[in-house]
């Protein structure tokens, strides 16, 4: 199970910033380069080396103007994956296929081994997302970049009225189906990306981002990393209440049902399928918080 | 169509456009006392500076399309638009007007209106179909599908198919032309208030600019898509 | 589209447990579903097939047309236990692909011709409860001629745990799988079945007020078939609920006398008391008076049954 919930975004430029990634708590960290020129090559490494300190994985987000340079630049042992701004096809998605598969094979990295994460900004990637995602099977996040989305259609965001609610639902639907997660911050947060929400508030928009589907969240500030964190992480509560749900299903087996009443709810096979899953999730999220810690108390 | 007196009065609303309309607001027995007369008003009403547009019917496009590509024409609506194959013929019949009567060749600008399921089903090859696709709208799917409020005052189904129809005309780089209507609201009986509203709704998630069927609906109009600027009336 | 069937309430009945299905026809259900999929235990899949059907009759003597709920995984076996004279519809469940429900249409084709069933007439529930499912709607709902009535679930247990969202929140989770369903429906011209959002935070299945608001909104957007529920508190609410009220019915009248007004002349609407009428709302008004005469034929056949079953007993 991937457990990619907060992957925070860090401009090349900041060299503070970027020396101080790590300490956040973040599961990714992803050094962007969009909007600027590619830095040379032992930047990027120490770049890369300083935010992996903490345990996080590392992405570089690529300028797509300069996709050969940038993943020149950036693809290394130790790097994770990309993100790939601007997709709007399959072809934009194989450009970046057979470069990074070339440098792989020329700087002894694992064949395959780097991870895409594809973000989509125009209608026309929205409406084209199930060839994107079958382009290449390294895509393991999606998500709508919401801000840039919104300027292509002439759209000045109205907190009141969220434009992105069939572009999102497409895209939960589309990634689901390919087995791709899909990511992304409720509206209108997604679209203002404030830099003083409270963390309740941070908290609050991602649980709502997690019940339409996604499964974690671009960062733009080092701020909501640990909201999303907990957003995305099955409260103690949930997962007490899902081990009930389980006793209880056990128990109707045991009795000839499948279909069990607990607390005025329904309990049948997808329900405890699906508790299941939030317990293997709440395990997986404590295995990783324990790798991280580990990691921060390594690095002092 | 079938009201001279609306043509005038029409004119002077202030709209950026202003549709002729054959399908909607004309009954049967006056549709060739209709198609006489759009020669002469689109005299009249593109004198008044601004876009004249024709609403046609897909099933009679041959009379209509005959009785509307006069000079002062800027396109025409096509309503209830289904299949990519209609547009394509509309557009080839308009290139063979176009040569016979004098207008410069591919300038009548097509707007298919998606009214029905079908029509939207195929939204995004009904956009592509033709260079000629200017923009694309929902019209009155809302009545021809028969899609009724829901408790929050949404109208059944209209979120889905307005969010979906912005994404299509975006991919297929056509202008997407709606209002965001609620419940109590219909199209003939909104206040300007709620129409401004609508119109300020349907701004916020992408629409440029709207079809109304009242005068008094083209001020709101114009004022929430100020600075898109697009608004028709019907005549 | 084909004869209209009054298909307003339901409710899925494990077959394993006797005394819901013995009971299942008492409830005033428009159709019941003999579930052979998610409330029946691994272990009795094999029993469960074999009381599916003495359990056709059983459940439909009361009027409700018998509908039965495969498993996805088992579409053979199942198939060839449930296919008996009485059963109207297969619900299955998690339909992902068009090749699918292809291959169950050969199979209750091929059944039907040796049971001495009328070909053509089971019909076929293409449940879409997985995101796989949602991206081949289209190609799902047209795969055969057995399918006349599709939609999305709302709030599905299924699609929720596969997009891996929690259920019973205060926002609509699933607007765009509920359209694509319906766009579908809607363009092959198919019975739409889906249903406005209305929030569901507790997560009871047995609330008759819910039950009765929930059906009522659908009736009032347009909407004509019920989805069913899992227990008989529910019933009563969506019959009634997705039945015409008797100022519905008043009000089309008035609707078709006003419009008649129109006739012979230039003008396509008229404004009555600030509202529009036209030929919308006459086409409107024509449908509900169609549909409130349906429910009430059907209200009538189902009382007729049950009292021929009560006679049936008494005698005894």
């Amino acid at each position: 199970m991937l457990i990619r919930r907060s992957n925070l975004l860090v401009p090349i430029g900041d060299a503070d910033a970027i020396n101080n990634a790590w300490r956040h708590g973040a599961d990714a960290i992803a050094l962007d380069l969009e909007g600027s020129s590619p830095c040379a090559q032992p930047r990027m490494k120490a770049a890369i080396a300083a935010a992996a300190r903490g345990a996080a994985e590392v992405f570089v987000r690529i300028d797509k103007a300069n996709l050969k340079a940038g993943l020149d630049a950036s693809v290394w042992p130790g790097l994770a994956g990309i993100v790939l701004p601007q997709v709007e096809s399959a072809s934009d998605v194989a450009d970046a296929e057979a470069i990074t598969g070339a440098l792989e094979r020329e700087r002894g990295i694992e064949p395959g081994s780097l991870t895409f994460i594809v973000l989509l900004e125009s209608a026309r990637a929205v409406w084209n997302i199930r060839e994107i995602l079958a382009a290449s099977p390294r895509i393991s996040q999606a998500g709508l970049d919401e801000p840039d989305l919104a300027a292509s259609l002439g759209i000045e965001p109205d907190p009141e009225y969220d434009p992105f609610v069939y572009a999102r639902g497409r895209l939960a639907v589309e990634a689901t189906a390919a087995k791709v997660g899909a990511i992304g911050m409720a509206y209108p947060m997604s679209v203002l990306q404030p830099t003083d929400g409270s963390p309740a508030e941070i908290e609050k928009m991602a649980t709502r981002a997690r019940n339409s589907g996604m499964k974690g969240v671009l960062c733009p500030h080092p701020g909501w990393v640990a909201p999303v964190n907990a957003a995305f992480t099955p409260t103690p509560e949930l997962v007490h209440y899902n081990h009930r749900v389980r006793e209880a299903f056990a128990a109707g087996l045991e009795a000839g049902t499948a279909a069990v009443p607990l607390d005025g709810r329904m309990i049948d096979v997808p329900v405890d399928e699906w508790a299941i899953v939030v317990i293997a999730t709440a395990e997986a999220c404590a295995a990783r918080d324990a790798q991280k810690r580990e990691a921060l108390e390594r690095a002092g | 169509m079938s009201k001279p007196a609306e043509i005038d009065h029409a004119a002077k609303a202030g709209a950026d456009v202003i549709v002729l309309d054959l399908v909607e607001f004309v009954v049967d027995k006056d549709k060739p006392a209709a198609r006489e007369r759009v020669r002469n008003a689109l005299a009249t009403v593109s004198g008044a500076g601004g876009e004249v547009f024709a609403q046609i019917d897909p099933h009679a496009a041959g009379a209509d399309l005959a009785a509307c590509a006069w000079p002062g024409l800027s396109g025409i609506v096509v309503s209830r638009a289904e299949k990519p194959q209609q547009i394509t013929e509309i557009s080839a019949l308009l290139g063979r007007l176009e040569k016979e009567r004098g207008l410069a060749k591919g300038t009548v600008k097509i707007v298919p209106a998606l009214e029905t399921a079908q029509g939207n089903h195929e939204a995004y090859e009904i956009a592509r179909a033709s260079e000629r696709v200017w923009g694309v709208t929902l019209g009155r799917a809302d009545l021809v599908m028969d899609l009724r409020p829901e408790p929050s005052d949404e109208i059944h189904l209209m979120p889905y198919l307005m969010q979906r129809l912005i994404i299509v005309a975006g991919a297929a780089g056509v202008t997407p032309i709606g209002a965001w209507w609620r419940a109590p609201d219909r199209g003939l009986l909104a206040t300007p208030e709620n129409t401004f509203e609508a119109a300020r709704r349907g701004r916020a998630i992408g629409f440029q600019g709207t079809m109304c069927v009242k005068r008094s609906q083209v001020e709101p109009l114009n004022r929430a898509y100020a600075s898109t600027a697009r608004t028709a009336s019907h005549g | 589209m084909a004869e209209r069937k009054v298909r307003r309430s339901g409710l899925t009945m494990p077959v394993v447990t006797p005394r819901f299905v013995d009971n299942a026809w008492r409830r005033g259900c428009d159709f019941v579903v003999i579930d052979l999929e998610d409330s029946v235990p691994q272990h009795l899949k094999a029993h469960a097939r074999s009381l599916v059907k003495d359990a056709i009759p059983n459940v439909s003597k009361g009027g409700a047309e018998a509908f039965t709920r495969i498993n996805h995984d088992h579409m053979v076996e199942d198939t060839e236990a449930v296919v008996w004279p009485g059963l109207k519809r297969i619900k299955y469940p998690k339909t992902e692909h068009a090749s699918e429900v292809r291959q169950l249409d050969e199979i209750i084709t091929r059944l039907e011709k040796e049971r001495g069933i009328e070909p053509g007439t089971i019909e076929i529930d293409a449940s879409i409860e997985t995101a796989v499912g949602v991206a081949n709607v289209l190609a799902i709902a047209r795969a055969s001629p057995r399918v006349r009535e599709f939609g999305a679930t709302t709030g599905g247990y299924d699609l929720s745990r596969d997009l891996g969202v929690e259920m019973f929140v205060d926002f609509d989770q699933f607007v765009y799988p509920r359209g694509e369903a319906e766009l579908a429906a809607r363009t092959l011209g198919l019975g739409v079945r889906t249903a406005p959002f209305v929030a569901n935070t507790t997560g009871s299945v047995s609330d008759p007020n819910r039950a009765l608001r929930q059906a009522e909104a659908a009736r009032r957007c347009g909407l004509r078939l019920g989805g069913g529920g899992l227990n008989p508190a529910v019933v009563d609410g969506h019959n009634v609920g997705l039945t015409p009220t008797g100022d519905d019915v008043h009000d089309a009248k008035s609707v078709l006398e006003e419009y008649a007004m129109l006739e012979g002349t230039s003008e396509t609407w008229i404004e009555i008391e600030g509202r529009v009428i036209d030929r919308y709302e006459a086409e409107r008004a024509r449908e509900l008076l169609d549909w409130a005469a349906l429910c009430a034929a059907r209200n009538k056949e189902k009382e007729e049954a049950v009292a021929r079953v009560q006679q049936g007993t008494e005698k005894k």
